[in-house]
């Protein structure tokens, strides 16, 4: 394969590794109505940038330690009714990216690609990034395996859920927290501004060929594949940037599949 | 809070005492206590914001009390019945998959193998089908009980549809089943018949009378409507805040304080003897009506009482 370039194996892999790992997230953040959360985590993803420059520590492991945070942040706040969940994810989601913004212009010393944060520059990924994806990959795989039902069943209704013996609550937490997670892998190749959109659009688009849940999660996953190689195939031959690519051919899909009923 | 007409054997299912819940400084619920026998049918009644919903949750444990305490039996199955549920159109979800999600943990019917030799590819398909459905938990599980009580709710025909295309009416039924098909021991129903038309309602009802009779649930339920409700309970407990009055339907309906909520156009049940046993008192520390506090009989709630049976005539189906 004397066409393809070895710097492209890396973004292949972690292109795909980040496919598999967003679809089965990605289905439930659709079902539950949650894409404005993941907006917001992925928001608050560059202020563990800023916070990782401003402490000279590792940023990778400052952006997911913040998002962690960030997530458990917004899942103790969302106990509380007072705000609408909206709102409250409105004010966070900006305040957060406000906050990282001024955090990184303090720092005059500092040169950094800010585009790359907002986009994504997939050919960024290195070893310790593929490392880190299958880890969350196995994380999600063990969590699925025990429960695809009870997530299943909360989302249909939390109180039913919770009266039929499910610990609700410790189950939305794990969620949540494995979302932090992925959400802080893929800002590296999709970036801040696109992250939401490799949970919702794969999945949506499935939503038209699949009948039950778990076709829609399969659906989903190959979807995301599918986008991946055609956006990053884009952008090796079109010269596009990459995480637009990948989010253009997700869109494409979906558009085409919204010609078809959904089952 | 014995209920007097029913000679008690049996243990009860859930016991309340003296719950008061209180929501930053107002206060929802203040000292209700009531018993619920397996086989026996309590039923809450009281006007909008009365706290039955809450009552509700307090004793499911969706919400701690503030004060007081609830008494479940061990190990205790509840099948409850929300007042609505939503489902996002994106959740792809036929009638019988939400029904089987009910279901509790149990083996799985092991199938017999076929000795039939099947093709290669279509043994590794079913082979690969297999290990999905065990990695997701959702092997087959016994589905007789779900065909069962689908006929008997007659619901067999939307089984095979999205659970968001179907009507009001077939909701309420469907959100029966599935309170119905984890063998509860007791059945915790929120407004059971809402947008059900008149017709369905008394069926409905009648149907979870002669459930609890069969099965011996007990049963604790929510509602409003007054007429068809009364005949089959064997308890209510009218709330508003406090508990405003309770005892057997008979005494209930003819109490001034359920006449002041309610009015005094309860034909239906109005049969029954005048009776006086309960501590509801005019002169009952809050008044009960929050909002008319000098008028003992505020017309605007009759009227509303009236509204919501006549709407329900116009969405009949």
């Amino acid at each position: 394969m004397e066409w393809f370039p070895s710097f492209m194996t890396f973004a292949l892999i972690g292109g795909l590794g980040l496919a598999l790992i967003s679809a089965p997230l990605g289905v439930f953040v659709v079902w539950q109505r949650q894409s404005y959360f993941g907006a917001t985590l992925a928001h608050s993803a560059l202020l563990g940038v800023s916070i990782g420059l401003f402490l000279e520590t590792d940023l990778t492991v400052t952006v997911i330690t913040v998002s962690l945070f960030v997530a458990w942040g917004i899942f103790r706040l969302g106990q509380y009714k007072e705000l609408s969940s909206d709102t409250l994810l409105g004010i966070l989601a900006h305040s957060s990216l406000a906050f990282g913004l001024i955090l990184i212009s303090l720092q005059d010393n500092v040169q950094i690609d800010l585009m790359g944060y907002l986009f994504g520059d997939i050919l960024s990924i290195n070893e310790t990034d593929l490392y880190l994806i299958t880890g969350v990959g196995l994380l999600i795989l063990l969590f699925y395996r025990f429960h695809w039902k009870d997530l299943l069943n909360l989302t249909l209704n939390h109180e039913l859920a919770q009266v039929e013996g499910i610990n609700v609550k410790r189950i939305q937490l794990q969620y949540v927290l494995l979302l932090a997670l992925m959400i802080a892998l893929s800002m590296k190749i999709v970036g801040v501004l696109l992250v939401t959109s490799l949970l919702i659009i794969p999945a949506a688009a499935a939503r038209r060929l699949s009948s039950t849940p778990e076709k829609m999660l399969f659906m989903s996953i190959l979807i995301g594949l599918i986008s991946v190689l055609l956006g990053l195939m884009a952008s090796y031959f079109a010269d596009l940037p990459t995480g637009p690519a990948i989010v253009m051919v997700a869109t494409l899909l979906f558009l085409a599949l919204l010609t078809k009923k959904a089952p | 809070m014995e209920n007097p007409s029913i000679v008690q054997t049996t243990a009860p299912l859930i016991e309340a005492h003296h719950i008061t819940q209180k929501f930053g400084d107002a206060t929802v619920l203040k000292e209700i206590s009531l018993t619920l026998h397996p086989k026996e049918i309590v039923t809450l009644i009281g006007p909008n914001g009365a706290g039955k919903s809450t009552l509700l949750k307090v004793l499911l444990g969706l919400i701690e009390p503030t004060a007081g305490q609830v008494i479940r039996k061990p190990g205790l199955r509840i099948g409850f019945m929300p007042q609505k549920i939503q489902i996002d159109a994106t959740l792809p979800m036929s009638v019988e998959r939400f029904l089987k999600l009910g279901l509790r943990k149990q083996p799985a019917i092991t199938q017999v193998e076929s000795l039939i030799p099947t093709s290669f590819f279509k043994s590794m398909k079913n082979r690969f089908l297999k290990g999905v459905k065990t990695f997701f938990s959702t092997t087959d599980y016994n589905t007789t009980a779900i065909n069962k009580i689908a006929e008997e709710l007659n619901i067999q025909t939307v089984l095979q549809q999205p659970i968001q295309k179907v009507s009001g009416g077939e909701m309420q039924r469907i959100l029966l089943a599935r309170a119905l098909i984890g063998e509860p021991e007791l059945l915790v129903l929120d407004e059971p018949v809402q947008g059900v038309d008149l017709q369905g309602q008394t069926e409905l009802y009648q149907y979870i009378n002669r459930i609890r009779h069969e099965r011996g649930y007990g049963i604790l339920m929510v509602s409003h409507d007054l007429h068809i409700v009364m005949k089959n309970t064997d308890y209510v407990l009218c709330l508003n805040q406090h508990m405003c009055c309770s005892g057997l339907p008979q005494n209930v309906s003819e109490s001034p304080e359920f006449q002041a909520l309610f009015g005094t156009h309860t034909e239906s049940i109005a049969f029954y003897e005048h009776h006086h046993d309960n501590t509801c008192e005019h002169t009952h520390g809050q008044p009960h009506i929050e909002l008319k506090p000098e008028n003992p009989k505020p017309p605007g709630l009759v009227e509303s009482s009236n509204t919501s049976k006549s709407s329900k005539l116009g969405k009949e189906e």
